[in-house]
């Protein structure tokens, strides 16, 4: 489970990227984050990894607050960035050698990566290539597998379908149902208002570092999200 | 633990498979071994020539006629020093300063330098702690400068550090890792370098030459270490490469070429010393007034009795002949302790640089350093006393004013008694200089730390 409670960040600039977000997403539920850029999607991921600190409030997975004890609350966690960046002088099996046993999954054979690059659908010759090689649809596939790897009960992506053609994007989605069906609470920010609507259990819309709404499938049923999200970006543009 | 191994043997992975490495390996491979057989074989030359030398240095003393000595009371011997296999690591001062000097009635003087070949001194020499010095530090800084900025830039930063890894397991095997393929260069090349000495013909254990061998390669561990360190702590200071780059290289430039050869500059301005060509006309004019008030004393003594004056001879002589061994010894010593303060404040000058204690520590390891020169120095003075003893004592010359000249020689005086000189450096031992070890030590330990802190408060956005 994936918790903020008042999380907030200011830059050392004065920027207020994030202001007391408040969130709880469940195991087994997709959340998307939707927003502009700025509008603090990436802060609220980088503050569940503990890339930066908070200025107040806390961001908590599986009840260990990140701050307080941030080893031990990543190790619940895995993370899938819009470029996965990889070794590009390694090869697809080797980077998830490195990464997976990073996480602390130093048990794996070479089969058991077979096993995973397989799933995550990347062709057979490609498990031995150099990665500097890959297109971004191929490294995206590669970071969902680390993430399948680590067998974290959280996954935060960060604009991971960004880029990718559509077929890319579904094939990464189904993945992602797939993790969910496994119980994994996953927090995704993303700009593409269709598949959020199309695979969310709940979407939230960020402006100026505030989520400014939150939506249920339920309550989507029927909306046009991409009005509602124009809507909500011209409020906000008014109002500011 | 895991995950430090895994990051150490990615960085290992990483490294076999660039240019840097590479080229270091080669590098290494070529100079290190060559130096150290070159500098062997002209130890060897050294070897030869100085025995040969002192030899005939022995045999024109030895071959002296009475009149010769008589005629020629300022007799001086040659003295050359014995040189060291080790110093096949390290020049040292042997190719700055006189391997030679002169011993004479007064004191001790330095000699014409020996040439063991002709040499280009414009371009400097190789040898193996100027391969340590400056080729292994530079790529000891080229190899870690962009450790972390590669990563950051390259966004696998922040994929490392969401697999909870903690930063300062990333910065250990970063260090372990790199540090590893810095030293395995150095560790083959230069037991490829013993190789090639054994089959020079040195007997590497005996004169504790394998001991000093693995001093020096330990020191030059250490050395390598805080150059990779330094370039660690930058990278984890900067935000890009770019920066990582220029600022690593400023402060290889600096700890490296700068601070050590501003450190005799420095010394220079705070503590001036003379020449020893001054010292030595203000000593010959010290004598020469000491001469004349003999020369007098032995004239009042003459004119009073003409007959007789040659019995008291010895007695009006001996004050002039201790006040001039006293003002030569007067003047050595205080040029000597000035000396030594110049080279003490240049010294730790250039220890504010780990180059500054790499270069002290080997140099005194490999028997070329400032204790051996002092060393040799100091028996060649012990030699002189034993020579005044010996001969000078016994040979003399006494200028009478008017232009009368007496000269004799004590009937003790036996040429072929006159031992001959010998220096011996100093052993592995006292050539340990813990201080410098210490100090190359204590720059990785700050630099690390420096490194670790660093790391745990960067911006991986």
């Amino acid at each position: 489970m994936l918790e903020a409670r008042d999380l907030t960040k200011r830059y050392e600039d004065g920027v207020l990227a994030l202001d007391h977000l408040n969130l709880t997403v469940d195991n087994g539920e997709i959340f998307c984050l939707l927003g502009a850029n700025g509008a603090g999607k990436t802060t609220t991921i980088n503050l569940f990894f503990d890339f930066i600190q908070p200025t107040s409030g806390r961001a908590v997975i599986d009840g260990i607050e990140v701050a307080a004890d941030p080893i031990e609350a990543k190790k619940r966690a895995s993370y899938v960035s819009e470029n996965v960046m990889l070794y590009g002088n390694f090869t697809a099996r080797q980077n998830l050698d490195f990464f997976t046993r990073l996480a602390g999954r130093g048990d794996l054979s070479r089969e058991d990566y077979y096993m995973v690059l397989r799933r995550v659908g990347l062709q057979e010759r490609a498990f031995e290539q150099r990665v500097k090689s890959f297109s971004k649809g191929m490294r995206q596939k590669l970071g969902i597998a680390i993430a399948i790897l680590k067998e974290a009960p959280n996954v935060l992506l960060d604009e991971p379908t960004s880029g990718l053609d559509p077929k890319a994007g579904a094939d990464f989605m189904e993945l992602l149902l797939e993790l969910k069906d496994e119980g994994k609470a996953i927090i995704m920010s993303t700009h593409d208002i269709f598949r959020a609507k199309a695979h969310a259990d709940r979407v939230g819309i960020m402006k100026e570092g505030r989520l400014v709404m939150v939506r249920t499938r339920e309550e989507l049923t029927g909306e046009d999200l991409e009005r509602l999200y124009l809507e909500y970006m011209q409020v906000e543009t008014h109002a500011a | 633990m895991h995950a430090l191994v895994t990051i150490a043997r990615k960085e290992i992975q990483e490294s076999l498979l660039s240019a840097r490495f590479a080229l270091l390996l080669v590098l290494a491979l070529v100079l290190i071994p060559a130096s150290l057989y070159t500098n062997y074989r002209s130890y060897e030359v050294r070897r030869t020539d100085q025995m040969e030398m002192q030899r005939r240095s022995m045999e024109q003393l030895q071959g002296l006629s009475a009149t010769q000595l008589f005629t020629n009371p300022d007799l001086r011997v040659d003295v050359y020093l014995p040189p060291v296999a080790s110093s096949a690591f390290a020049i040292g001062f042997q190719e700055a300063h006189p391997r030679h000097v002169v011993v004479g009635r007064h004191g001790v003087e330095y000699g014409a330098p020996l040439e063991v070949s002709p040499s280009l001194g414009l371009f400097g020499s190789i040898d193996y702690l100027f391969v340590v010095q400056l080729l292994f530090s530079l790529f000891g800084v080229l190899l870690s400068f962009d450790t972390i900025t590669r990563e950051k830039e390259a966004g696998t930063l922040r994929s490392i550090l969401a697999s909870s890894v903690r930063r300062s397991t990333l910065a250990a095997g970063k260090f372990l890792g790199g540090f590893t393929m810095l030293a395995l260069p150095l560790v083959i090349a230069f037991l490829v370098g013993l190789l090639a000495l054994a089959l020079a013909g040195l007997d590497l254990t005996t004169g504790g030459f394998l001991g000093r061998s693995v001093w020096i390669l330990t020191s030059s561990l250490l050395y390598v270490a805080a150059f990779f360190l330094m370039g660690l702590l930058v990278s984890t200071l900067t935000r890009t490469t770019y920066a990582a780059l220029v600022v690593s290289l400023a402060v290889w430039l600096l700890a490296v070429l700068v601070l050590p050869r501003s450190a005799l500059l420095v010394a220079r301005i705070a503590r001036p010393v003379e020449s020893r060509q001054a010292v030595l006309l203000e000593k010959t004019a010290a004598l020469a007034d000491i001469e004349r008030a003999k020369g007098q004393a032995l004239q009042s003594v003459y004119d009073q009795d003409p007959e007789t004056w040659e019995e008291s001879r010895d007695e009006v002589v001996a004050p002039f002949e201790r006040q001039a061994a006293e003002t030569a010894r007067r003047l050595d010593e205080e040029h000597r302790l000035r000396v030594d303060a110049q080279r003490g404040l240049a010294l730790t000058v250039a220890r504010l640089s780990p180059t500054g204690s790499l270069v002290s520590f080997v140099t005194e390891m490999a028997g070329t350093g400032l204790t051996a020169e002092r060393r040799f120095l100091t028996d060649a003075e012990s030699y002189q006393e034993t020579l005044y003893r010996e001969l000078f004592a016994k040979v003399f010359m006494d200028n009478l004013p008017g232009g009368t000249i007496r000269m004799g020689a004590d009937p003790s005086l036996d040429l072929e008694a006159v031992p001959e000189f010998t220096s011996n450096p100093p052993g592995p031992l006292s050539s340990l200089r813990i201080v410098d070890l210490a100090i190359l030590a204590a720059w990785s330990l700050v630099l690390a730390l420096g490194a670790f802190f660093a790391l745990e408060r960067y911006d991986v956005r």
